[in-house]
């Protein structure tokens, strides 16, 4: 596996002392990846047991690929496995959060002011057609979606 | 004709209001200048000299007539590729959207129009902002003007690029986990992150849309606050965006008695020795400006690259769901079916680096493993946001390098995503809690390549990181050097 770490530096003047505490305190974010690489990262913070990263293997591959419809030729799969897996071991530290979990952020917005609805005119159909590859009759055109 | 190329947008504004320039003369000079040295940098995909004089002359024509000039007047400024223009291609750096022309255009640069600036061009980018390195771009790499075999950054190279080898005088770009910052970094200039929310999303194609910000790049911190004014604001169009602030930090004129936050997790384990020096040497200089150091912690920013490329990779499957060969862009034929055409349409469109993020998104999604990814993600999101409020108690603003590293040769990195992604390791804290950030330049490594600084400010305090770079600015000069030409 290639090393995905920064050299360590010598940053450790005085203002960064706190900096040179870091080896007895939490992971810095530099080092997460690092580290989340590494069996048993972190184990006693676990917020419930290790699990094993799932396997991403050529079904798991082929399932997301059809999901997201992309075509996945032959010659490309094995670095993408590759690649995928590495990056989900990676990530797996994220699994192990401290205990309570908190409400979830889906945005940073709090909230956004709410304003009256009113109706506008839309963009002209031409308009929004022009960058489609088919189009007849003021629509959209598609190869067949269901059998006849 | 250099001289104005290397001037100030607020300069050239003055000149053009004044009528000591032409907006005209302005905008040819800029184009001579591109037309010299954008060849070997490849920062812009497009120079839109048609639009551009067309602009131009509408503010020429304002002033003959008398009438008031906004005060962008002449500016000319450049626009990353995924911002939209009514009748102009934008193609966010994509095979797939090479040919999309917009019906409308982005309210982010309508609005600088109406403040009487000239756009120029589209700039290069890693496709639909996702790299870090401009590398990813189906229409090849961007050069770094420092120097030529080194990336510029990204996502937003080409800005950065351009603005740095004097292309334009201010240049637009998107920062959805550090795509203004690390470039700006890279680059030796400027880079503004906005607040999530200030500046409309309208008209910017999408990447993860509760990250995507509209931002600038400016060789001058002052600039930043002409592109603020312009943009800022409620947009119809955009629910997410929020009202103008009523705070005012005009009111500082020094750095006495402002607390600045360290954060040790970002400042010392992991940087390169030239980014460490060069910021504990910033923060010498600041503390000696009169600026309180106040050492603190960050706990939660050890899950911060985990939890963005979960979050953003699990938007961007979504988002970029509508590129399916129906309703932009070319059409891969010669299947019968349509489940099969889109596939073979984004499969022949999107490059590897998308489709490893569709993938990777499309997975943090799926069923079985959303809880426990994108669900743990969006949980870690929460804990940095605290973790972020806790600090602004003890601090008025935070301080970091960057980018761990200074910019790298082109190719050296471009095979391996994992060292990719911790390029952003210290930008993508601020994106994932909405915040407002800044990257200036502090220094240079030895070898002469520039290193950037990273303030981050609680939510709508913008116009502090710009009063804040603009101070610095006053004391030191690392943003006055220049790339050879």
């Amino acid at each position: 596996m290639r090393g995905v770490t920064f050299q360590a530096s010598g940053a450790s003047t005085g203002v960064f002392r706190a900096a040179r505490r870091g080896g007895a305190r939490d992971q810095p974010a530099l080092a997460s990846l690092d580290m989340s690489l590494a069996p048993g990262f972190r184990l006693s913070r676990m917020r419930r047991p290790v699990m094993t990263p799932p396997s991403i293997d050529r079904p798991l591959l082929q399932k997301l690929a059809d999901l997201a419809r992309l075509h996945v030729p032959s010659d490309r799969q094995a670095a993408l496995l590759q690649n995928l897996t590495r990056i989900v071991a990676a990530f797996d530290a994220l699994r192990a959060l401290p205990t309570p979990p908190p409400r979830p952020t889906e945005t940073p917005t709090a909230a956004a002011p709410l304003r009256e609805d009113q109706a506008e005119p839309p963009l002209p159909t031409d308009d929004v057609l022009a960058n489609a590859p088919q189009r007849a009759g003021g629509m959209f055109v598609v190869p067949r979606v269901v059998d006849a | 004709m250099s001289t104005i190329c290397q001037s100030s947008a607020a300069t050239i504004a003055g000149l053009v209001q004044k009528g000591e320039y032409s907006a005209r003369a302005v905008t040819e000079a800029f184009f001579a200048r591109a037309d010299r040295l954008d060849p070997s940098l490849h920062a812009f995909l497009e120079l839109q000299r048609e639009a551009a004089f067309a602009a131009a002359s509408r503010v020429d024509d304002q002033r003959a007539r008398g009438e008031p000039l906004g005060p962008l007047a002449g500016v000319p400024i450049a626009v990353k590729d995924n911002l939209v223009r009514r009748g102009l291609v934008a193609s966010a750096g994509s095979r797939l959207l090479e040919t999309y022309r917009s019906p409308f255009t982005a309210t982010a640069l309508r609005r600088l129009e109406d403040a009487g600036a000239v756009l120029i061009g589209r700039t290069n980018m890693d496709e639909f902002g996702m790299g870090s390195s401009t590398e990813n771009s189906a229409f090849g790499p961007t050069h770094n003007p420092w120097r030529l075999d080194h990336v510029p950054g990204g996502s937003s190279g080409g800005s950065a690029a351009a603005i740095a080898a004097d292309l334009c005088a201010l240049a637009i770009g998107s920062d959805t986990g550090g795509s203004v910052r690390q470039p700006a970094a890279m680059c030796g200039v400027t880079g503004l992150k906005p607040t999530y929310g200030r500046i409309s999303r309208s008209g910017l194609i999408a990447y993860a849309s509760s990250l995507d910000c509209v931002g600038a790049f400016a060789r001058d911190a002052a600039d930043l606050q002409l592109f603020l004014d312009a943009t800022t604001g409620v947009d119809p169009a955009d629910a997410t965006t929020v009202p103008k602030p009523t705070n005012d930090a005009t009111a500082r004129t020094d750095l006495r008695g402002l607390r600045i936050g360290v954060p040790w997790e970002l400042n010392g384990p992991g940087l390169d020795d030239d980014v460490a020096n060069a910021t504990t040497s910033a923060l010498e200089v600041l503390r000696e400006l009169g600026a309180e150091i106040v050492e603190l912690s960050l706990p939660s920013t050890a899950h911060a690259v985990p939890t963005y490329y979960l979050v953003a990779t699990a938007e961007a499957a979504s988002n970029l769901a509508r590129y399916d060969g129906v309703r932009y862009g070319a059409r891969r034929t010669g299947t019968q079916r349509c489940e099969a055409m889109m596939a073979a349409t984004r499969s022949a469109g999107f490059g590897a680096e998308v489709q490893l993020r569709i993938l990777l998104g499309t997975f943090a999604l799926s069923i079985g493993y959303q809880d426990e990814y994108y669900g743990q993600a969006i949980r870690a999101r929460e804990l940095l946001k605290n973790d972020f409020a806790t600090a602004f108690t003890k601090c008025d603003v935070l301080f970091h390098p960057t980018s761990p590293v200074a910019a790298f040769p082109i190719g050296s990195r471009i095979d391996d995503p994992l060292a990719m992604y911790l390029c952003d390791a210290l930008t993508v804290p601020a994106s994932l809690a909405g915040l407002p950030a800044l990257s200036q330049p502090c220094g240079f490594t030895t070898d002469r390549l520039p290193i950037g600084m990273q303030w981050t400010a609680p939510a709508m305090h913008d116009e502090l990181l710009l009063r804040i770079a603009a101070i610095y600015q006053r004391h030191t000069d690392h943003h006055l050097q220049r790339p050879a030409p």
